[in-house]
């Protein structure tokens, strides 16, 4: 397929971070030296689908790409060029080469703990095995699990999956939530049991509240696998995003979506949502670089959006 | 003076914690981008592939064994593709097979897989269990379902809404969200008699949203896997020395 495009970057300018300075009686950028500056990398990926060696080289559409070891080498050279790194997935990383159908769980959650993801959510396929099928591979997963709308409470996954984790980066707070799709109709009742699926919207709201506001988060993420978008008015990453004020990142999964670049969403707050997608099987890795600058004039804890709405 | 020294350490405690929480960030900016993962632009991490490479060895010599031949790619498509009719087709005649086997007296008309649970393409040359491995992950079971005429209709009515499908046994047209002019076995369909369709568990369940495929008047679980079925079928027809060139019939079209 001749060369494969060039990855294009999209370099976003936050000016209204910089008249927030202004507002507030701060000279935006004097006084601040490069040792101020704090880069936050986050890496994702989605629906990897145990693809854990690249595709067959006779593959009709993928042949040779992907491969988990060269996803782990790309995160290795990231995190040499910025240790403030997160490695994300959005969700099913189970089924779909025989390295499941003969292993189960096990080695995918091996494979990605030593490729050091930092946090992950639970998709549909994670419940292709049942309950047990899920649980009895859990011992393998050295990150965890975040999921906020799925009520486990009467399942034997009670207590498995985190509501929601924050992450400590050089002081910066990064407070992650996810959000699991309606198992109804995609996953048969047999294997999913007993889960309760919450509305997204509400438990989005809550979350990206207690996030920002009380644990003071500098920035919050929302780990979906609802899917990027629909025909339909099913709820999706792209139709959540202008229903929320203070995520800053979406990083879906689901939908297999190859977006040739992030996209941008204007939230409830006026401000721009990132929401990306990284295809699947590995075939793409997401990558969003945020440059914070580290200030302590301020008493405290108003976070960057906030300022930014002043 | 211990007082005091108490008191000292509490400041510094406090203007410590203070200092902390006095910690503020602002977002400057931000660069987002999407890679490509291919050895073109990624090194691969050896410690990884050395991790599996065990486990690869054992996969390898069950998987690597061909059992069919294409002479181009079949890849799913809407309404109807090759990849799809060569599927539907193959499940009719092993499930027919599996039916008399079983000994009941029901005998399958039309075949269904869920466009969705197709999960890749057939490349052009050797077809190995991989292959179908990796076009059937997932472990359902064949189904048999004895079905109404009218409910038949609201199955091939939804499969028409989602614009064709994966099915053998029935031809029709789409028209708006409806299967037109159903024929089964190029017989009319007809409301009052009973249809077997021969699907998989997931579907059988009201997977995919097929919930009409609860009202079966019978059901019979076979006990087979999907995916052990399509090898059987293929490994047959291999040995036999058929080669896979299914067509496109016009089995769904469009109005």
């Amino acid at each position: 397929m001749g060369g494969l495009p060039m990855n294009r970057r999209i370099f976003i300018k936050n000016l209204a971070a910089g008249s927030a300075g202004l507002a507030a009686g701060l000279a935006p950028f004097q006084g601040f030296s490069k040792n101020d500056l704090l880069t936050l990398t986050l890496l994702h990926t989605n629906d990897l689908h145990s693809q854990i060696e690249p595709f067959d080289a006779n593959h009709p559409r993928y042949a040779g790409r992907a491969g988990l070891a060269r996803v782990a080498g790309f995160a290795n050279a990231c995190r040499l060029e910025n240790p403030n790194l997160l490695l994300l997935d959005a969700g099913d990383f189970f089924q779909g080469t025989p390295y499941f159908n003969f292993f189960k769980g096990d080695i995918m959650l091996n494979m990605m703990t030593e490729m050091g993801y930092d946090a992950g959510t639970i998709g549909n396929h994670e419940f292709d095995n049942g309950l047990e099928g899920l649980r009895d591979p859990l011992p393998h997963a050295g990150f965890p699990l975040i999921n906020s709308n799925y009520d486990f409470s009467d399942t034997i996954l009670s207590g498995k999956f985190p509501r929601y984790k924050i992450f400590k980066k050089s002081g910066l707070r990064i407070g992650i939530y996810g959000l699991g799709i309606q198992l109804r109709g995609l996953v048969n009742e047999k294997q999913h049991g007993a889960v309760r699926y919450n509305d997204p919207i509400p438990v989005a709201l809550e979350m990206e509240k207690f996030l920002a506001l009380e644990k003071k988060c500098d920035l919050v993420v929302c780990l979906s696998h609802l899917g990027l978008r629909y025909q339909n008015d099913k709820i999706s990453d792209v139709s959540l995003a202008p229903e929320l004020s203070y995520t800053d990142v979406i990083i879906g999964g689901h939908t297999h979506s190859f977006l040739e670049e992030p996209l941008q969403i204007r939230n409830k707050a006026g401000e721009m949502t990132i929401v990306n997608q990284a295809h699947y099987g590995g075939l793409m890795v997401g990558k969003l670089d945020f440059v914070f600058r580290e200030g302590s004039r301020k008493r405290s804890g108003l976070r960057s959006s906030q300022q930014k709405e002043l | 003076m211990l007082q005091s020294i108490k008191r000292s350490l509490l400041i510094t405690l406090v203007f410590l914690t203070s200092l902390s929480c006095s910690q503020v960030f602002q977002m400057q900016s931000s660069e987002i981008s999407n890679h490509m993962v291919s050895a073109d632009n990624m090194v691969a991490d050896e410690r990884i592939t050395s991790l599996y490479l065990p486990y690869k060895m054992q996969l390898d010599k069950e998987m690597d064994i061909v059992i069919g031949k294409t002479t181009e790619n079949l890849v799913k498509g809407k309404p109807e593709s090759k990849l799809t009719n060569y599927l539907a087709d193959l499940m009719l005649d092993e499930s027919r097979r599996v039916a008399a086997n079983n000994g009941p007296t029901i005998s399958p008309d039309v075949s269904f897989l869920n466009y969705g649970g197709i999960r890749t393409a057939f490349p052009e040359g050797d077809i190995t269990v991989r292959k179908v491995f990796e076009l059937m992950p997932f472990e359902n079971e064949l189904v048999l379902l004895e079905l109404k005429g009218s409910d038949m209709q609201a199955f091939l009515d939804y499969v028409a809404s989602s614009g064709g499908d994966c099915v053998g046994g029935a031809r029709f047209v789409i028209s708006g969200e409806r299967a037109s002019g159903v024929k089964i076995d190029n017989k009319e369909l007809k409301a009052d008699e009973t249809y077997c369709l021969a699907t998989s568990d997931y579907v059988a369940d009201g997977g995919d949203n097929y919930s009409m495929l609860k009202n079966a008047v019978k059901r019979i679980n076979t006990g087979e896997k999907i995916r052990d079925v399509i090898i059987r079928y293929m490994k047959r027809n291999h040995m036999a020395g058929q080669i896979i060139q299914p067509e496109l019939d016009g089995r769904i079209t469009n109005e």
